[in-house]
């Protein structure tokens, strides 16, 4: 905590020194969501009423380093509390071509969702399959290296794979010694036509779950993104992942688990968007109950994209209790370049 | 013998690309200039489409792709084009050159002091549509002649000649133009957007009225009440709409006051050479029909 703080300090102070020695400051964005929510949850106090949360503020610092790299930080602030959500170095150039190196603590790419910031979603929540399956408490989060290669292809198709080598403590996170795990991924981008475009991809890490007992954690996942454009103002996409785990035990047998999600987001106008959305999984234990959730959202970007207003209904069915009901009314607002919703 | 042809013709094939210059740009008329400056001696792309707004381009990986195998970019500049550094750094061309083509240009409406949010999506280096010149878009072929001289020395004079060549050819047709835009009845319009300050201020048309109460933002009530009254009493012959803008605003004032709404876009069709020059016969077509 106080190495953070202390960190933070230093950046800004790096920052002002910047100022003075004729070196332009780094980007700096500020991100703020606002939730009002209720829930017929039995297990929460304060069911049935209107809760109202200040969730994770980011403070985001972009700058490229030289010709050659560029620097990321993300802070992530919630409840006073400061913590590096992200600090990375990426390289892009005075590489061999369709080469890049990425250094730092990152979101994984593992599949379509986790890489990205959740106000940057369509919907208020994260998904259950996600949250269950992949490792780590907020995200699959991870100290680490990448290396990534666009494949060379005669067409415009983008073709790349990607090589993470990460710490690992996101699958053992309760263990003073770590291990190391390791993430692959490989995703085609393509055109379906002028402007729409589909994105397909595979997505594979495995890491220890335990130190003691050397038994290990193999995620593996299929995701397909498609945006599909009507007019220039209109847009629908379809997205989905299909996740499988495969949990060594200290006990004979293996947990396997399968789920996916599915959403669709249309958005008119530019301003305003609508979408569903399903998630159904297995829980990760020996039964394998099968819980799942069905939701809806819609969204309005107040004037432009600064400022995002959303509403969210998400109706959770675990297995063997009663469904769940939450409405959220969700305010994202941003200063800066890095804005919550692009348009 | 077919062995030795095919092979003949494999050779003299592989000579002709070789000896191209791929150009990539944000935009189809940055493009079509250069299109019209390098000959066959260049292959282009452009990214952004004429009927999708410039402002907001979704970066896709197939641009990176496109971008990958570029020698040149060429970038709109003065904050419109931001999205286009990440196509730079996402192609991981170590050997891609980029030319800011607003470099020599005369802004429009730079804003003066302190510039934030509150004044909506002003780009502080000034108003970047200034391609909408053709005077201006004798800078960017000079630009862009001067940018592939340093790319490929040998082919310098060719460039050149072709700058030239541009330019009179603008000359020439800019005079058809400005008698076009004299001949409409009336000058007065109304935009959507700061899009077409520099056309305007060419063929000389006074924008008395932005859809836009400040760039970037959508029309009140209010906003658009105040320009009814101003499309009367200023005798308003036209409403310029981009059609990547929603399009509300002009219907209601088209409703009020029966002005007419012309929908145009900024930029040209494609990357062809011609297509920048055959973009403001279109466009001074359509104005010059208005009444």
């Amino acid at each position: 905590m106080s190495f953070f703080r202390y960190f933070l300090s230093l950046s800004l102070f790096a920052a002002c020194l910047a100022a003075f020695a004729g070196v332009n400051n780094p980007d700096i964005s500020v991100v703020g969501q606002m939730r009002v929510f209720t829930t017929d949850d039995e297990a929460d106090l304060n069911r049935d009423r209107a809760q109202f949360s200040f969730d994770e503020s980011e403070l985001i610092f972009d700058a490229a380093l030289n010709p050659f790299a560029r620097g990321t930080f993300v802070f992530a602030v919630v409840d006073e509390v400061i913590e590096v959500e992200e600090g990375y170095l990426t390289m892009s150039k005075g590489l061999p071509d369709g080469l890049a190196l990425k250094f730092g603590k990152y979101r994984a790419g593992f599949g379509k969702l986790n890489a990205i910031h959740p106000h940057a979603y369509p919907f208020v929540e994260r998904l259950g399959v996600l949250a269950n399956y992949l490792p780590g408490e907020e995200s699959f989060n991870e100290i680490g290296g990448q290396v990534s290669y666009r494949l060379p292809m005669k067409s415009d198709i983008a073709s790349t794979l990607s090589l993470d080598v990460l710490q690992g403590r996101s699958f053992h996170p309760d263990e003073e010694e770590s291990r190391p795990a390791v993430l692959g991924r490989l995703s085609e981008f393509f055109m379906l036509d002028g402007e729409s475009s589909m994105e397909v991809g595979v997505s594979g890490t495995h890491g220890v779950n335990n130190v003691a007992e050397k038994t290990t954690s193999t995620i593996l996942g299929l995701d397909a993104k498609a945006k599909l454009w009507f007019t220039p103002l209109n847009v629908l996409v379809l997205q989905g992942e299909v996740l499988s785990l495969r949990r060594e035990t200290s006990a004979s047998s293996d947990i396997t688990a399968t789920g996916g999600y599915l959403f669709a987001d249309y958005t008119m106008k530019k301003r305003y968007n609508l979408g569903a959305r399903y998630e159904q999984y297995q829980r990760a234990e020996e039964e394998k109950p099968w819980d799942s959730s069905v939701g809806a959202f819609a969204g309005l970007s107040l004037m432009e994209e600064t400022t995002l207003f959303r509403v969210n209904w998400d109706h959770f069915m675990p297995d063997g209790a009663d469904a769940v009901n939450t409405i959220t009314l969700q305010l994202v607002f941003s200063m800066g370049p890095h804005k919550p919703h692009q348009f | 013998m077919k062995r030795l042809l095919g092979l003949s013709i494999l050779l003299a094939f592989s000579q002709a690309s070789f000896g191209v210059i791929h150009v990539g740009s944000s935009l189809t008329d940055l493009a079509s200039i250069a299109s019209y400056v390098g000959g066959e001696k260049l292959e282009c792309f452009a990214i952004a489409r004429s009927a999708s707004d410039p402002h907001s381009v979704e970066v896709l990986p197939t641009y990176m792709v496109k971008a990958s195998r570029a020698d040149l970019y060429l970038k709109v500049g003065l904050g419109l084009d931001q999205w286009a550094d990440q196509i730079i750094e996402g192609a991981r061309n170590s050997k891609l050159s980029i030319l800011d083509c607003s470099t020599g240009i005369e802004v429009l409406e730079k804003p003066e002091g302190r510039v934030d949010a509150s004044m909506g999506d002003v780009h502080p280096g000034g108003n970047p549509h200034y391609w909408l010149s053709p005077r201006n878009g004798n800078i960017i072929a000079q630009a862009i002649s001067e940018a592939l001289s340093r790319l490929s020395p040998d082919d310098a004079e060719f460039f050149r000649t072709n700058s030239e060549r541009f330019r009179a050819e603008a000359e020439e047709r800019l005079a058809a133009w400005r008698k076009t835009a004299e001949n409409m009845p009336r000058h007065n319009v109304v935009t959507y957007h700061s899009s077409w300050s520099y056309f305007a201020k060419e063929f000389g048309l006074n924008i008395v009225g932005k859809i836009e109460p400040v760039p970037g933002i959508p029309p009140t009530g209010r906003h658009l009440a105040g320009l009814v009254e101003k499309i009367l009493t200023e005798q308003v012959c036209v409403v310029i709409q981009e059609p990547y803008f929603s399009d509300d605003g002009a219907n209601y004032l088209a409703r009020e006051t029966g002005v007419v709404v012309a929908k145009l876009t900024p930029s040209c069709p494609d990357a062809s050479a011609d297509s920048y020059f055959e973009h403001f016969d279109v466009l001074l077509n359509v104005l010059g029909t208005v009444h």
